[in-house]
Order: C-alpha cells, then sequence, then structure tokens
C-alpha cells in the first residue's frame, strides 16, 4: 500500500496548505455472458491516488497511477496549485478529528475465485426455469482504501459481488433480475441461480406482450424499477446540486415532498452492500443520513465546504466538489408484496426501468421505459403482459402518491443505472403513461 | 518496455492477441454561477491485453513495471485457455504498420490555463448581466496517444488531442422555469474555442428560453413538424446508429443497453421513405469521434446505414463481421484504456437533400417547427423513442410563428423514418457523449443532419 501520510506530509513540505489523499488498491474480476454462453472474463488492477490540494483558495485536484517518482510529481502537482486561480465556495476540509467504526470485511466473499462457476449458474437457473437465451454480468472486487488529510487517517478493506441476469422467452421479450452483495451468506437466499430464476420468471410471464394503452394508473414497482428513480433522485439532494438549482430538492428543506410513506437515507454504513463507505473523500466517518423522513426533506447531502457555507454540519458526504450518495435505503412498510399485489383492483406491476430524463430538472418532470416486465393486475391477478409504455410524469408528485411500500426490501443494483441500495416494493397511485401514436 | 515480447508470447500460446498502451493527459474547469468550483489536471498511462483462444480474455493495469506487465499477459492467456469454449470467428483483415494524428492550431500543451478561465468567466458575466440565475459551464481538454499491437502484424501509433465543452443554464419567468444545455466537441486544438463563439451562442439560448418560458403548449393532435439539425442528429444516432451496431444485433448487450429491433436478416428491409440516408463517418476531419483505425486496428470509412429508406449495413467490430461472414467496417472502440473495444458510433447524421428550410415551411399549413430538443429517450430495442422541443415554434400557412412550449413527439422509428417528406441541403453537427457498456464506456461523438419535414405526425 501507498503511504498516504507520506504522501501529505511531502506536499505540505513543497507548499500545499491542506492535502486530501485517497489511495485505492483494486483487483476487480467481471464476467459478460450472453446468448446462453460467456463472452469474456475481464480483469481490472487499479492503483489510483486521488489528489485535492489547496494553497488558501486555490484548488487543485489530480490522479497519479504511477508512484515511481512520487516526490517530483508531487513538488509539480504543488507549482501548478500555485498557478490555480481562487475557487471561492472552498472553505477547507473537516478539521474535526474523527474516530472510525470497526469494520471487517467477508473473507470468504473476499477468496471467491470462481465467475466462470457462477456465471454457470446464473444461466442454469434461468434455463432450467424455461429461459430461451440468457444474458448478464458478474462482478467481484476487493480492495485496500486508505485516505490521510492534514487532520485524519484511515484505512479500510472492502470486497463485493454484484450481479445481473436477463433472460428471455420463446417470444424473444426479457425478464430481469439483480443483486449486490459483501456478505457471502446472502449468496444463500441470491445465488446466482436464484437470481437467474427470477429473471426468468418474469420472461416467462410476458408471453407475448400487447401494446399497451396510455392514461393514469396505480403502479407497483419492483425494487429494481424504485431503484432506478431513487438512483436519479438522492444525488439532486446534493447540497451543490441544490446550490446550482438545478434539483427540485431546491428550497425544500423542512418541507413536504413526499407522503407518509416515504422514508429515504443514504446508509454507507449497511455492511451487506456494496456501497459500504467508512469515510469520505475528506476523511470524515460516513453515518446513515436521513434525507426524507415520512415525507419531509430532513437534510441535503454535504462535503465540509458545503455544510460550512450552509452553517451546518458535514454529512460524510463528499465528494470534494460536489457531495454524493453512498448506498440509497428506503424504509419498509407492514404488508408484504403479495399481500399488496392482492390487493391491486386494477393497475400495473413494473419490474425495471432506464433511460430517465429530465426535461425539467427543478421541478422533477421526467420521462422513462418501463422494461423487463410490465404486467397489468386486476383483481389481484397479473392478467397480461404489456410493452411500449413511457413513464411521464414529475417525481415530487410520484414520492408524494406512494401509497405502500412492502415489508420486504431486496439490496438491488444493475448497470449504471441503479445505483447499490436497499429499496422496498413501492405502490404509487394514478402515474402517468404515455406510448407513441 | 518490450511489448513485442509479450506479443509473441501470446502468438505462441493462443488464437489471437492485442496490447493497447494509452496514456491520457486530461484538464477540466468546472464553473458553477461564476464560482470555479473545481479544477483537475491528470495524466496517466495505462495497459490492456486482449487475448482469444477458447474464449477471450482482457486483462488491464496501470502498474506498467515490466515484471508485472508479464505477469498480466501470462495470467490473461491462462485465462483465454481456460474459459468455457465459445465458437469466435473473427474476420481476416489486412495488417497495418501506421501513425497517425490529428492536428492542432492553438496546442493543447501550450494553452494557458487563465486563458481557459478568463473565456468562461466571460461567458458565465455575460448569461449573468442577461438575467440568467442558473449557469454551470465545463470545459475539458485531453490528449490520448495510443500505441496498439496485435498478433496479426499490425502496429499503429495514434494521437488525438480535443476539446470538451458543455453549458447548462436555467431561467424563470413569472415563476417558469426554463432550461437549456448544449455539448460541443471537436478533435484538435483550443482553435475550437473562436470557431464555437460561446460567448453570443449561450446569450442567444438564455433569450430563447426566457421566450420559451412564456410560450404555451399546443392542443395535441396529429400535425406537421419540421425537426432541426440538433434533432435530427439525436434521431440518427438513437434510432438508426444504435440499433444498427452489430453486438445488440447479435445480442451481446442484451443485459444492459439492450438489443435491437434490427435482426440480422433484415438488410435492404425498408425502414423509411427513399428520402432517408443515415451514415455513420468516424473519418470527418476534426470530428469529436475522428479516428483513422478502430481499437482492432482496422482502417476506418463511412458507412451507409440506412440507405435511400433501406436497412442497408450494419456497424462491425471483427467479431461479429466474423459471425456474419463479413469484413469489419471498423466501429471497434474502447473510452479508455481500462476498457476492451466495444461496436461503436462515431459521427452519425442524416445525410442534406435538396430543400431549404424556407421551401420545407411554406409547405406546411399548420404544425410545429421544433428546433433543439430537451428531454429525450428510447427503448432498448431502438424502436419506441421520445423528443421534447426546447426551441419551438408553431407554423401556420407556411410560416414560423411564436414559441411553443416543450412540443412531444412520441414515435415509433418507422413511424419518423416513413414519415419524411422533405430534407434540407443543410448539415450541421452536434457533439455528444455515447453511453453503452458495462461497465459503462462514454465515447466522444458527433451528431448531426438537416432540416428534415415529416408529415402528419402526433404531437403534444
Amino acid at each position: 500500500m501507498l503511504d498516504t501520510d507520506y504522501v501529505i506530509k511531502k506536499a505540505i513540505s513543497y507548499g500545499a496548505d491542506e492535502v486530501s489523499a485517497l489511495y485505492v488498491e483494486r483487483e476487480m474480476k467481471q464476467t459478460r455472458f450472453s446468448n446462453s454462453k460467456l463472452d469474456i472474463m475481464l480483469n481490472y488492477q487499479e492503483n489510483v491516488l486521488s489528489l485535492f490540494l489547496s494553497k488558501g483558495r486555490r484548488t487543485l485536484f489530480t490522479t497519479l497511477r504511477n508512484f515511481k517518482d512520487i516526490d517530483s510529481s508531487l513538488q509539480n502537482i504543488v507549482k501548478i496549485l500555485n498557478n490555480m486561480p481562487e475557487n471561492k465556495d472552498f472553505v477547507g476540509l473537516n478539521t474535526k478529528k474523527q474516530s472510525y467504526r470497526s469494520h471487517q470485511p467477508d473473507g470468504s466473499l473476499m477468496n471467491l475465485e470462481d465467475l466462470n462457476y457462477l456465471t454457470r449458474r446464473a444461466i442454469e437457473g434461468a434455463q432450467e426455469k424455461g429461459a430461451k437465451r440468457v444474458a448478464g454480468v458478474i462482478y467481484h472486487f476487493v480492495e485496500n482504501i486508505s485516505i490521510s488529510t492534514n487532520y485524519n487517517s484511515a484505512m479500510d478493506k472492502n470486497t463485493g459481488l454484484f450481479f445481473s441476469v436477463r433472460a428471455f422467452n420463446e417470444y424473444g421479450y426479457p425478464g430481469q433480475s439483480a443483486f449486490h452483495t459483501s456478505k457471502h451468506e446472502l449468496l444463500n437466499d441470491f445465488d446466482p441461480y436464484f437470481v437467474g430464476e427470477e429473471a426468468a420468471d418474469y420472461a416467462l410471464l410476458m408471453e407475448t406482450p400487447k401494446e399497451g394503452n396510455e392514461g393514469r394508473y396505480d403502479v407497483l414497482f419492483h425494487p429494481l424499477c424504485f431503484g432506478s428513480l431513487i438512483s436519479y433522485s438522492a444525488p439532486m439532494a446534493s447540497a451543490y446540486s441544490v446550490e446550482t438549482g438545478m434539483s427540485f430538492f431546491t428550497d425544500t428543506l423542512g418541507k413536504k415532498i413526499g407522503s407518509e410513506e416515504f422514508n429515504l437515507y443514504d446508509d454507507p454504513t449497511m455492511e451487506s452492500g456494496v456501497g459500504y463507505r467508512l469515510f469520505d473523500d475528506e476523511g470524515t466517518e460516513t453515518k446513515r443520513v436521513p434525507i426524507i423522513e415520512k415525507g419531509v426533506v430532513k437534510t441535503y447531502l454535504h462535503n465540509f465546504s458545503t455544510a460550512s457555507r450552509q452553517g451546518v454540519e458535514t454529512t460524510g458526504n463528499a465528494g470534494i466538489i460536489n457531495p454524493q450518495p453512498w448506498q440509497p435505503v428506503m424504509g419498509n412498510g407492514r404488508r408484504s408484496f403479495d399481500e399488496m399485489i392482492g390487493d391491486m383492483k386494477r393497475g400495473l406491476f413494473i419490474v425495471n426501468t432506464w433511460y430517465t430524463r429530465f426535461q425539467d430538472y427543478r421541478n422533477g418532470d421526467f420521462s422513462t421505459i418501463p422494461r423487463d416486465g410490465i404486467f397489468l393486475v386486476q383483481d389481484g391477478e397479473i392478467v397480461e403482459s404489456w410493452k411500449g409504455i413511457r413513464i411521464s410524469d414529475n417525481l415530487p408528485r410520484i414520492f408524494s402518491a406512494i401509497k405502500e411500500v412492502s415489508a420486504e426490501r431486496v439490496q438491488v443494483k444493475w448497470w449504471d443505472e441503479v445505483m447499490p441500495s436497499l429499496i422496498p416494493y413501492v405502490l404509487v397511485e394514478n402515474v402517468n403513461i404515455t406510448k407513441a401514436r | 518496455m518490450d511489448y513485442e515480447s509479450l506479443l509473441s508470447e501470446i502468438e505462441k500460446q493462443a488464437r489471437y492477441g492485442e496490447i493497447r498502451v494509452m496514456r491520457v493527459r486530461r484538464n477540466m474547469v468546472i464553473l458553477k454561477n461564476g464560482v470555479i468550483s473545481g479544477i483537475e489536471t491528470t495524466d496517466e498511462t495505462g495497459f490492456a491485453v486482449r487475448v482469444l483462444d477458447r474464449n477471450f480474455s482482457f486483462f488491464s493495469t496501470s502498474n506498467l513495471e515490466p515484471s508485472n506487465l508479464k505477469k498480466t499477459v501470462e495470467r490473461a492467456i491462462r485465462m483465454a485457455k481456460t474459459l468455457d469454449k465459445r465458437e469466435v470467428k473473427l474476420s481476416q483483415e489486412e495488417e497495418v504498420k501506421d501513425r497517425w494524428g490529428v492536428d492542432e492550431v492553438n496546442k493543447i500543451e501550450d494553452f494557458p490555463l487563465e486563458e481557459k478561465v478568463s473565456h468562461m468567466m466571460d461567458v458565465d458575466r455575460s448569461l449573468e448581466s442577461s438575467g440568467v440565475p442558473i449557469r454551470m459551464q465545463f470545459l475539458r481538454d485531453k490528449i490520448t496517444e495510443i500505441e496498439y499491437l496485435n498478433t496479426d502484424g499490425s502496429r499503429i501509433s495514434g494521437r488525438i488531442p480535443s476539446i470538451f465543452y458543455y453549458y447548462f443554464i436555467g431561467v424563470i419567468e413569472d415563476g417558469n422555469f426554463e432550461q437549456g444545455s448544449q455539448e460541443f466537441g471537436r478533435s484538435g486544438g483550443y482553435e475550437a474555442l473562436k470557431e464555437w463563439n460561446l460567448l453570443e451562442v449561450t446569450v442567444e439560448e438564455a433569450k430563447k428560453l426566457k421566450k420559451i418560458a412564456k410560450s404555451k403548449k399546443l392542443p395535441e393532435g396529429k400535425m406537421d413538424l419540421i425537426v432541426g439539425p440538433e434533432v435530427s442528429g439525436i434521431v440518427a444516432h438513437e434510432s438508426c446508429g444504435h440499433p444498427m451496431e452489430s453486438d445488440r444485433i447479435m445480442g451481446r448487450e442484451a443485459a444492459q443497453a439492450g438489443e435491437s429491433f434490427v435482426k440480422p436478416n433484415m438488410i435492404g428491409e425498408r425502414i423509411g421513405t427513399d428520402l432517408v440516408n443515415v451514415v455513420d463517418d468516424p473519418t470527418i476531419d476534426h470530428s469529436f469521434g475522428y479516428y483513422k483505425y478502430d481499437f482492432e486496428g482496422v482502417r476506418a470509412r463511412k458507412r451507409y446505414l440506412y440507405k435511400e429508406g433501406r436497412i442497408n449495413e450494419f456497424l462491425m467490430n471483427r467479431e461479429f463481421a466474423g459471425a456474419l461472414g463479413l469484413k469489419s467496417n471498423a466501429a471497434a472502440r474502447s473510452s479508455e484504456w481500462d476498457k476492451e473495444p466495444i461496436v461503436r458510433m462515431s459521427t452519425t447524421y442524416i445525410e442534406p437533400g435538396d430543400f431549404n428550410l424556407d421551401e420545407l415551411v411554406e409547405d406546411v399549413k399548420y404544425g410545429i417547427f421544433m428546433n433543439s430538443f430537451t428531454e429525450w429517450n428510447i427503448d432498448d430495442i431502438r424502436f419506441n423513442e421520445k423528443y421534447v422541443g426546447r426551441e419551438a415554434y408553431l407554423i401556420e400557412n407556411g410560416e414560423i410563428k411564436d414559441p411553443v412550449k416543450r412540443p412531444v413527439l412520441e414515435i415509433t422509428t418507422t413511424g419518423f423514418y416513413g414519415s419524411v417528406d422533405g430534407v434540407s441541403k443543410d448539415l450541421r453537427f452536434f457533439a455528444g457523449t455515447c453511453g453503452k457498456g458495462d461497465p459503462m464506456q462514454g465515447v466522444d461523438v458527433w451528431m448531426g443532419g438537416p432540416y428534415v419535414r415529416l408529415r402528419n405526425v402526433y404531437m403534444r
């Protein structure tokens, strides 16, 4: 491991005032598969030092991957820093001494080697349920991460496994399922085989979908689908986004933007997920941050500078420029998914969505395209499957129309659309559905 | 480092292999409402090796110590020889030995930071004095140097300098919010800033947004529509470029970006009227997605994806060209040194026709002119899409009239191209970052086109 304490001492000796040195040593393995066959095995070895330096209000970010001449690299970087213009937004790094909780990564997950085998399991799970074609991805990583600032120093080790499976039925229509974990024991229930099975279940239910109809529908969102909406929303709770005015969270602190059932946290302390983080990019210990409780906005996500500017404490979400959520977690409800769908008079159950885009970030007007399972529910039963629809609505309105969330929650992560998160099934009233004409 | 000896080790033990070493120098400035909120500078070099034997393996590392590179290559070979077997037949391509690069007039390495910041501050001040409360700007320059070697004998060195600029602004008029953004990108040096004329372009955008904020929606219904080059560009990219990517067509992207409504046996099938010609061309000088050779060492060329309204030629890398019994048309790209090459677009555009804009407009009794777009999306087989107008106007009796608020075109791919009855002589390009792959790879692209008229489409 690179000695990050040495890095900051050297950078300070060359003239920097404050320095954050975040070093990550990571090996990530990946399989990609499609048409029920492995396409490629990939391996990424990464050693990267992310450096933030300030001198007065002059600031600079840089990354280094070659540490052979670290002293002269640092000397050059500080020279560049001296010529930077001032960043008036920068207040400083967190000076408060941190005491970090203890964290032990799961040794048996860390030692997981055979992704080829897990890939076979995912494909078999879907095929044995009747899927005709199976595609997906499996990732496994082990990382050592250390940080030093002028005021704090910490190290951590993380490991994780995340995967998604998309299965196609005989007519070419898909279902999807995805999962992430940092605990080997969770694979008992979420083995790639079972995730493959779930994807196939939705694909088989799809059969040959009909063209959907426009209108307002109650929608029961699968955790994957609602996780996507949350993954677009949570970053907008960053104080930086709010300051720019490009967020529907602007001017909402203490105000109600959701129903009583809507509770949203950023919880990087949840050890079972791959979004676990011990410290943020300024060395602040992370914590569970309530973003929305009973529909009311409780806090924005802060680093030390945004917090200082707004007269509050940092929430441990640095990004030194832009605070970020690590692992969104929604609160759960009392009843099960089966009970919720069983009580639906008429509505839709949607498994996944993608391509969420906003015509108005400030008010939250957006549309997104459901995929991988769209089902019409009548009197508690799935009666047909649909295709070709779009959700064209407003995010605060959707949050305000949450009628119920399920007791069970799922650790979902999919591609760049769904952050590592823990999400229940969510029932929303009167969602606006449109389609091409 | 002696990459030749690493390559010869692959040659001895595996069916095919390639080595890529990339150095990327990147500088970024972020300006938020008049405040520099971030400056970043990086200089990194990475090594990637891809080996094909029983199957493909891909390894990347930033540790360039010779012993680590040797170990990495050995692991990649071992992996490729032990994975579950899959039939892969790469297309046969010519051996290439070449050095290539893109010229710069105002060299990135010589362009001072103060000048970048000063230019952005000028834009910010003029926007602020135009009454724009929300102002974000992002400027990035990048020099990418590539060293490429494969076991078929190709040895290629390339150098691509490029500039990228992005603005996002928001105005509030009588309590109504409107947002506008645009990306600018070009391979070459800082002469780009002069070409883009950002001071004027951004203030013009602000003026238009203020008018749009006060405008009204039209009643929905069927009408004629003329789209501007920015809209025809995004349409070309989303509903022609993407569905014509052979990896989607063959199912390799199924779990992420999706598949395609186009199937391997659909060459020659009608997709639109005879006026529809859509091209992807990596060889346009100073285009944002310019390259002379792709990341498999194949010489780039212009490709007609849709020709005279019919499906004509897929975008192909060596794997899928081989599977289809064809030659690659050089569509393999990697966004970074540590990403595998996959099938990508470069500059995708609808080819110009014979009309001018006035001629297209004068023949419309009632309709909309959508010159630019804001929200858009498309399904994962690239058939069901939506474009929401940003700058848009009512057309009545052959004249462009008042602004219209966010008109929505929700249509299918064949619905769009099948409604085209007029294409103008103009051609403008717009920059973008195209996302695909897992892990996500954002590559620099241009998209563009002329003014295009559609008859009798449903607008809301």
